[in-house]
């Protein structure tokens, strides 16, 4: 019903995923689907959206949350890290076979990421 | 130009695509980044068209053979409040959503930032739960006559489902038109 509200909105996806995993106690199927349907997504709740929770008013947007959310966007603002966003995700993108992966390639981008990230944390500092 | 700052859409993939998605090319016209914030409403209608399938099975047609029956016999009914059946809830979980759910659909009947932004559907479905629940709505309980039946009017699932919850107790709803049995 407040879908509209873009503060709230990350709140309730959230509580909509525990909500369903207590579901699976009571009826397995409907949760699974559920489930899945969320699953595809989950990408529209995005970096950028979740945020704007510090704005919500409702109960579970408790201090302690937002705080939270402020100090991690403090070390996202002073990063180097471009967002490289995309707009559509495929559908069975989070169950992709990765036997193919190439992991030296992953372990090389993690470093980079790392990297850059300590670098940001010394430029706040 | 410089005003817009963020873009809410259908998730549909014309207008989500990497590509060639409505979203993608307002970027690039605009000529800088823009917070992408999809319809919540959307998303969730695909949820609940994915309970419904499970539930009912895949509907043929533009209309929702089920609520065209509901529609056929909406005269017949009886739509006293005390011939309705309300849903009861006996899982101790359960109980904690419901008392929830109670709390907040009543906080939006007094909202009035709420009702003057709502529509006529959403004011219903709120009293609808509301009455399945086992309350009744602070504006008194009453059904309203079937109107649109299409698909493409995603909140008539959840307000049919729920008005045709409360008088199946009439017996007039076939119970093998449930695909996933209880």
């Amino acid at each position: 019903m407040k879908a509209h509200s873009a503060g709230d909105a990350s709140i309730y996806d959230l509580q909509f995923y525990h909500d369903m995993i207590n579901y699976r106690l009571i009826d397995e199927e409907v949760a699974n689907v559920v489930w899945h349907k969320l699953q595809n997504h989950r990408w529209y709740l995005t970096k950028e959206v979740v945020p704007l929770t510090i704005f919500s008013n409702i109960p579970d947007a408790t201090p302690e949350l937002k705080q939270a959310i402020v100090a991690k966007a403090h070390v996202k603002i002073g990063s180097t890290v471009t967002s490289s966003r995309k707009t559509h995700i495929p559908g069975n993108y989070f169950s992709r076979d990765i036997t193919g992966l190439n992991w030296a390639k992953v372990v090389h981008l993690v470093q980079v990421a790392k990297h850059n990230s300590s670098l940001a944390r010394q430029a706040c500092c | 130009m410089p005003n817009i700052v963020a873009l809410v859409f259908d998730t549909t993939s014309s207008n989500s695509g990497i590509k060639k998605g409505a979203a993608k090319i307002l970027e690039k016209k605009i000529g800088s980044k823009l917070l992408h914030f999809a319809c919540r409403h959307h998303v969730l209608k695909i949820v609940v068209r994915a309970v419904w399938r499970l539930l009912f099975g895949d509907t043929q047609g533009p209309n929702n053979s089920l609520f065209v029956d509901f529609k056929l016999s909406w005269n017949r009914l009886n739509k006293q409040l005390t011939a309705v059946k309300t849903q009861n809830v006996q899982h101790p979980w359960l109980l904690q959503v419901k008392d929830r759910v109670l709390k907040y659909l009543l906080s939006l009947s007094s909202d009035v930032q709420f009702k003057s932004i709502c529509r006529d559907d959403h004011s219903k479905c709120v009293e609808n739960a509301l009455i399945i629940l086992g309350v009744t709505p602070p504006n008194g309980a009453r059904f309203y006559k079937p109107g649109a039946i299409h698909q493409a009017r995603w909140r008539a699932s959840n307000l049919y489902n729920n008005t045709i919850r409360c008088s199946c107790s009439q017996g007039k709803l076939d119970t093998t038109v449930l695909q996933k049995p209880n």
